[in-house]
């Protein structure tokens, strides 16, 4: 059977909805929300009261609540079509091509669940090839969200009827495994291919925790993960200098991180003390911490959306966010430490010589634990 | 005794017995007697070494072509190996069907027979053991395209290709063999 040839068929509690959909004019689209957003708030007002720190390893704005609010998600999406920001221009004009030569291998027709689709972008080239599957983007942040579905269905790549808008944590396990039992009876036994692209997987502190989160709560074994991540030829000092001046170099990369901060507390935001640390972390990826440094000369006090006030001193950092390139080495390990094997990988270099690209897997979860013969290993035996 | 050998013992014992008579022929005749059993004797020798050199210089001749044949099928098998399928740090990949490394030409130089030197003992050796290698090696990538397109395990590409490249594996003791024969194959010019 080729590649969508099923059709997604709404459950009968939700055959009257899709046809009050299909009268509704407008991009209109079902969305389910678990809990309300004050709850999101409260993990984020712990992460800005922490300690002191020089290193941006105190006060935090984790990965979740950088892309929440209607301002950190709009310049998320102005900095997705940065003309100036060149190494994200590639990775989203390069997707179709490294799409297509990785799809063979998803092998069955699937629906489409994308875990953290971003402006959508990306999410409609493959969503060009799913005609008629169900869509199902997942992200905290319900303005991302709502962007991304919105021009995906204006754009007419997805009828309104074939998508469902999770605005849940894909990083929290209770999440996913409410997100697997709604796959499961919308979906039934039909695969599900998973995305996690425009390396997202590397904004996360426990990023390796995360992929085996996903491999253990969310994959079965016809199901796919299409996972994307910047990749390094060398993990040396040099080259993380470079990773942290590539995301420095952009204006609108620059307005995405602090707009959180913007969002957030009531600093009067100086660009100027949003600082790029590049290093080497754990033997397997280059790592970039995005942090504002307290420069003003003197003590500061913010205001959290609570009202509480937090003391920023001299010298103190709040990190914005953090990304990764991995070696050839670490995403492999990470990909055996999560039990996923690897269908397919497309990998490509950003022009210039920066040693620095793109690979795209498609994954699989593995059948048997990684240090068991398998057959392949019976068949290639001397 | 073998029919060759019977024919072989006729021809080269007529050809002496003919030899001899001329000589008789020729010490007891005089004058111009004596031209017919010289030239019938220089003739008959000029006819043997013609036909042993022409045999030489075929057998010479097939030989070479048989090594120009050998060195371009080795040649292009390490083209196979050293390509992006096999390549060493090469990336997974979807199932696919894999391309074959080629012993067409050494299947034919061990029935040809043009190998026959006293110096072409190592080298029949390495043929025939390279031989066995390749057969192994591509039984090995039919049993993993039936495994991967026919039994619907694609998923398990991935194990494959980690298998195939493992270290130690059969396709680095094929690269070996090949390096070893490539070798020989050159000093034999």
């Amino acid at each position: 059977m080729a590649l969508g040839e099923i059709m997604w068929a709404p459950p009968p509690a939700l055959a009257g909805l899709t046809a009050l959909l299909g009268e509704l004019e407008g991009p209109t689209w079902v969305e389910v929300v678990r809990g309300d957003q004050t709850e999101k708030f409260v993990g984020l007002m712990d992460d800005l009261r922490r300690r002191f720190s020089a290193t941006g390893d105190g006060k935090r704005i984790t990965c979740c609540y950088a892309y929440m609010g209607v301002e950190p998600a709009l310049a998320w999406a102005t900095a997705c079509r940065d003309l100036m920001y060149p190494v994200m221009k590639q990775s989203i004009e390069s997707f179709g091509e490294r799409w297509r030569s990785v799809q063979g291998s998803v092998g069955a027709p699937s629906h489409y669940v994308s875990l953290g689709p971003g402006d959508g972008q990306k999410d409609g080239v493959i969503l060009d090839d799913l005609p008629g599957l169900c869509y199902v983007p997942v992200d905290a942040s319900t303005e991302m969200l709502r962007l991304a579905v919105r021009d995906l269905i204006v754009g007419r790549r997805r009828t309104k009827e074939n998508v469902l808008s999770l605005s849940w944590d894909f990083a929290a396990r209770e999440h996913l495994v409410a997100l697997r039992g709604l796959l499961d009876r919308v979906c039934g036994d039909t695969p599900v291919l998973f995305s996690l692209l425009g390396n997202t997987l590397a904004n996360f502190d426990d990023d390796a925790d995360l992929l085996r989160l996903l491999a253990t709560e969310l994959l079965r074994p016809r199901d796919r993960l299409l996972l994307e991540v910047a990749t390094t030829r060398e993990l040396t000092a040099e080259l993380a200098c470079a990773a942290a001046a590539e995301y420095e170099s952009s204006q609108t990369f620059g307005e995405f991180v602090t707009a959180a901060l913007r969002r957030y507390t009531d600093l009067h935001v100086d660009r100027d003390s949003v600082e790029y640390v590049g290093g080497v972390v754990d033997d397997r990826a280059l790592m970039v911490k995005m942090v504002y440094r307290n420069r003003t000369g003197g003590d500061l006090t913010f205001v959290l959306p609570n009202r509480a006030e937090v003391r920023f001193v001299e010298g103190d950092t709040i990190r914005l966010a953090v990304s990764r390139k991995y070696s050839v080495s670490g995403v492999e390990g990470m990909l055996a430490g999560a039990g996923l094997a690897v269908l397919a990988d497309s990998r490509s270099e950003f022009t210039g010589g920066s040693g620095f690209g793109l690979s795209l897997l498609v994954l699989a979860p593995r059948s048997g634990s990684s240090s068991a013969v398998t057959l392949a290993d019976r068949v290639w035996s001397r | 005794m073998a029919r060759s050998s019977l024919i072989a013992v006729a021809t080269f014992g007529s050809v002496g017995v003919a030899a001899v008579v001329s000589l008789v022929w020729f010490w007891v005749s005089s004058g111009a007697g004596r031209f017919e059993p010289a030239v019938g004797t220089l003739g008959m020798l000029g006819g043997l070494t013609g036909i042993l050199a022409e045999r030489r210089a075929s057998a010479r001749d097939r030989r070479a072509a048989v090594l120009a044949t050998l060195r371009d099928e080795v040649r292009r098998a390490g083209a196979v190996l050293d390509g992006p399928v096999f390549a060493a740090g090469g990336g997974s990949s979807p199932p696919r069907v894999y391309p074959r490394l080629p012993v067409s030409a050494v299947d034919a130089a061990l029935v040809s027979g043009a190998l026959t030197e006293r110096g072409d003992t190592e080298l029949l050796t390495r043929l025939h053991q390279w031989r066995d290698e390749v057969t192994g090696f591509n039984r090995r990538l039919e049993i993993t395209e039936t495994r991967l397109f026919g039994a619907g395990a694609a998923h398990e590409a991935a194990d494959f290709d980690r298998a195939l490249r493992r270290g130690g594996g059969c396709l680095e003791v094929v690269r070996r063999h090949r390096g070893v024969l490539a070798d020989l194959l050159d000093a034999g010019r």
